[in-house]
């Protein structure tokens, strides 16, 4: 009653004196009441993290990009069996990590509207893929724009991550790097075998991949002191190459930096032998030079030329024979660098939500913690480093700054790991023999 | 060095030029008897490429002996072509003949890609990559051998054309379609036999082709436009033309792309055909037609 009434009186001055001491201790009360409450509320919720860990994955399981889109699929699957069976995120009390697959169809617009079905449906902590650089770039502005963190394993175009997003991080080396990796390998391999190499000549085929490598390729070999004496774009597809190489042959360059498509790199290579072009190094920075059936195709004129990769099964790296027998056991197929680089990333994810875990474990799953954690990675060893860089560490725009090419030879019919020396898997060869001195 | 630049250049245009010229033989018959352009072109020496390879591949028979199955092959297939397809839209207009041979050009593409996936695919013979060297010239043997059948069957067909009974009425159809009918040649039938034949030109080409390129569905189509150019150059609907565009486009692309620039190769060949037009409008050798 008399609660009541000074409550009611609150505002006269006849009896303030009361009523300010029970507001008080009311106001108190509410406060610890409310204090408590919002701790408890706050420690259930955030510390109890849920035991499934969802990863999307937007991937082309048809069109045609399928058997790519299935490739890395295997290499996701391999490793969240791997990581969940070896007890699963620990700093999140061993939260098991799950997959979530959503097809794009090799297409940008299914990509878009198939990356935000994931996201509303499945609400993934993080997102791995989408492949193809055109697609990694519509699915990345969907995630940015719901704030997902995106990793992609394999994407390479430097536009991927020159938009000043704070979710999008990249595993791969930089398209507008793999020019000047060509490079560095030649200045490595003239050294390592005593064989001085002074000229170069770049040939490539001028879409935007070829062209942002060889523009890379062009900048950096006056920088080591190369002369480029022939520069050459073709358009991809043509008819017939003679031409590309009669004046490759007059230009005589030491050693040719190419970047072809598969049907181009078939009709570089046999054309190289007809027309007796010889150099020291035939180095390609990937792309058609890279697939098994430009072995099966060209046949022994495959022999000795250098690819680059991202990734490659006999890579020297503890750990990594172990990964590509069970993967290989299971699928009967050759593990190959979309698997590979697939599986990388899964374990990468795995490391850097292990990371936020330990640095922000009141919230571990929020994107910013979660870019914290991505931001201050420095892995080099385990099957996350299990890419040619061999270390995974990220700048302010998200690229893996050791993301770096690893050069395969095609050797008796087999691509083997020649450079770098530390991690190779073959002695490469170089000079490559004459064609005429070849059986 | 200069020189042996020029001469390799020449060379290897020619060599390709010849292939290009049996592609367009072909496709100049097609059109000089039944007025027709057909897109299919390319891709009919598509199918021929990829018979050639399951030859080789599985029962190993040499390309060059497989034109013997490959020719017949695509006569056939280009005679159904024509009885059952094309001859009903002789009389219709141009547009729908058009949408007819592009029609077939997609389904045969298409037929490819689902049979035979998507995958590049080569030969590898026991001379692939063999060469002979002519002074300073290299010249693959693969590529010799390709181009001097491909002339060979040339000229065997313009001795069919000029000597046989069934050439002539061809050539007279090609002239003129009524008078040859009130001549009492047997137009329909001369209409299937020249399809048949155009088809079984370019399958000889494909076959002589695969010997040193890469095979994939979608090959054909740099092919037919190169055909097409060269029919033009040299005369819609005339023989001799066809052969002679083929070869000029084959050392104008091989020319362009060594003196000028390799991804402008196309754009010597077009300027040529452009100055050649605007100097003769109906083509090199090409009669004008009212």
């Amino acid at each position: 009653m008399r609660v009541y009434e000074a409550l009611k009186d609150a505002g006269s001055t006849r009896s303030s004196k009361a009523a300010t001491k029970i507001q008080a201790v009311i106001i108190i009360a509410v406060i610890i009441v409310a204090s408590v409450a919002a701790y408890w509320y706050y420690y259930t919720t955030t510390i109890a993290v849920p035991e499934e860990i969802i990863i999307g994955a937007p991937l082309p399981f048809s069109g045609a990009m399928a058997t790519i889109g299935l490739s890395c699929q295997r290499g996701h699957d391999l490793a969240v069996e791997d990581i969940n069976a070896a007890g699963g995120i620990e700093s999140l009390g061993g939260a098991k990590i799950k997959m979530v697959y959503a097809d794009i169809q090799s297409d940008p617009e299914v990509t878009t509207s198939e990356t935000e079905r994931l996201i509303s449906t499945h609400h993934p902590v993080a997102i791995l893929g989408a492949y193809a650089s055109s697609l990694t770039y519509v699915a990345t502005a969907v995630s940015e724009r719901e704030k997902v963190p995106f990793l992609a394993p394999m994407a390479q175009a430097d536009a991927i991550t020159d938009r000043g997003f704070q979710y999008v991080f990249r595993q791969a080396i930089r398209a507008s790097s793999v020019g000047a990796k060509a490079i560095d390998m030649i200045v490595e391999m003239a050294e390592h075998y005593g064989t001085p190499v002074e000229t170069i000549a770049i040939v490539y085929e001028n879409t935007l991949w070829g062209q942002t490598g060889a523009e890379a390729a062009r900048k950096r070999a006056p920088e080591v002191g190369f002369t480029i004496v022939y520069d050459e774009a073709y358009s991809q597809g043509t008819s017939d190459l003679s031409p590309v190489v009669i004046n490759l042959k007059a230009a005589r360059p030491d050693v040719v930096v190419l970047a072809s498509y598969l049907n181009d790199a078939i009709l570089m290579a046999r054309t190289f032998h007809e027309l007796d072009f010889n150099a020291m190094g035939y180095v390609a920075m990937g792309g058609g030079y890279l697939e098994p059936d430009f072995i099966n195709s060209a046949g022994k004129d495959s022999e000795f030329f250098f690819a680059g990769s991202g990734w490659q099964r006999d890579l020297s790296i503890t750990g990594l024979a172990d990964v590509v027998e069970r993967y290989e056991e299971k699928h009967e197929i050759f593990m190959n660098e979309h698997a590979g680089l697939c599986y990388a990333a899964t374990w990468l994810i795995k490391e850097v939500l292990e990371l936020s875990g330990s640095l922000h474990p009141d919230n571990p799953l929020d994107p910013d913690s979660i870019r914290d954690a991505f931001l201050k990675i420095d892995i080099s060893s385990g099957p996350a480093a299990m890419t040619a860089g061999g270390r995974a560490k990220f700048n302010e725009k998200g690229d893996n700054i050791y993301g770096s090419h690893v050069y395969l030879q095609v050797l008796n019919g087999t691509q083997c790991t020649a450079w770098p020396f530390d991690r190779a898997a073959a002695e490469a060869v170089w000079p490559a023999p004459l064609w005429n001195e070849r059986q | 060095m200069e020189s042996v630049v020029l001469a390799q250049a020449i060379v290897s245009g020619l060599l390709m030029g010849g292939l290009y010229a049996l592609i367009s033989v072909g496709l100049t018959l097609i059109f000089g008897v039944m007025r027709i352009i057909n897109f299919a072109h390319g891709d009919l020496m598509m199918l021929a490429m990829y018979i050639t390879y399951w030859m080789f591949t599985l029962y190993g028979i040499d390309p060059y002996i497989s034109i013997v199955v490959t020719m017949p092959v695509l006569f056939v297939i280009g005679s159904v072509i024509q009885k059952s397809l094309i001859n009903r839209v002789l009389d219709a207009p141009q547009s729908s003949q058009l949408f007819l041979t592009l029609g077939v050009m997609l389904i045969a593409q298409n037929a490819a890609l689902l049979l035979w996936k998507a995958d590049y695919r080569a030969i590898r013979a026991p001379y692939t990559g063999s060469v002979i060297k002519l002074g300073e010239v290299f010249v693959g043997i693969p590529r010799l051998t390709s181009f001097a059948v491909a002339i060979i069957l040339t000229g065997m067909l313009y001795l069919f054309l000029t000597r046989t009974k069934i050439g002539r009425a061809m050539r007279a159809t090609a002239q003129n379609r009524e008078v040859s009918m009130l001549m009492g040649v047997n137009v329909p039938r001369i209409q299937t036999v020249a399809f048949g034949i155009g088809s079984a030109c370019v399958g000889a080409a494909g076959t002589l082709l695969s010997t040193f390129y890469y095979i994939s569905p979608t090959v054909g189509t740099t092919f037919t436009l190169t055909a097409f150019l060269a029919v033009v150059l040299g005369g819609m609907g005339s023989f001799t033309g066809a052969f002679f565009g083929g070869l000029i486009v084959g050392l104008a692309e091989s020319l362009g792309a060594v003196y000028v620039a390799t991804q402008y190769r196309e754009l010597v060949t077009f300027i040529i055909f452009i100055f050649i037009l605007l100097a003769k409008p109906s083509g090199l050798l090409g009669k004008s037609r009212v």
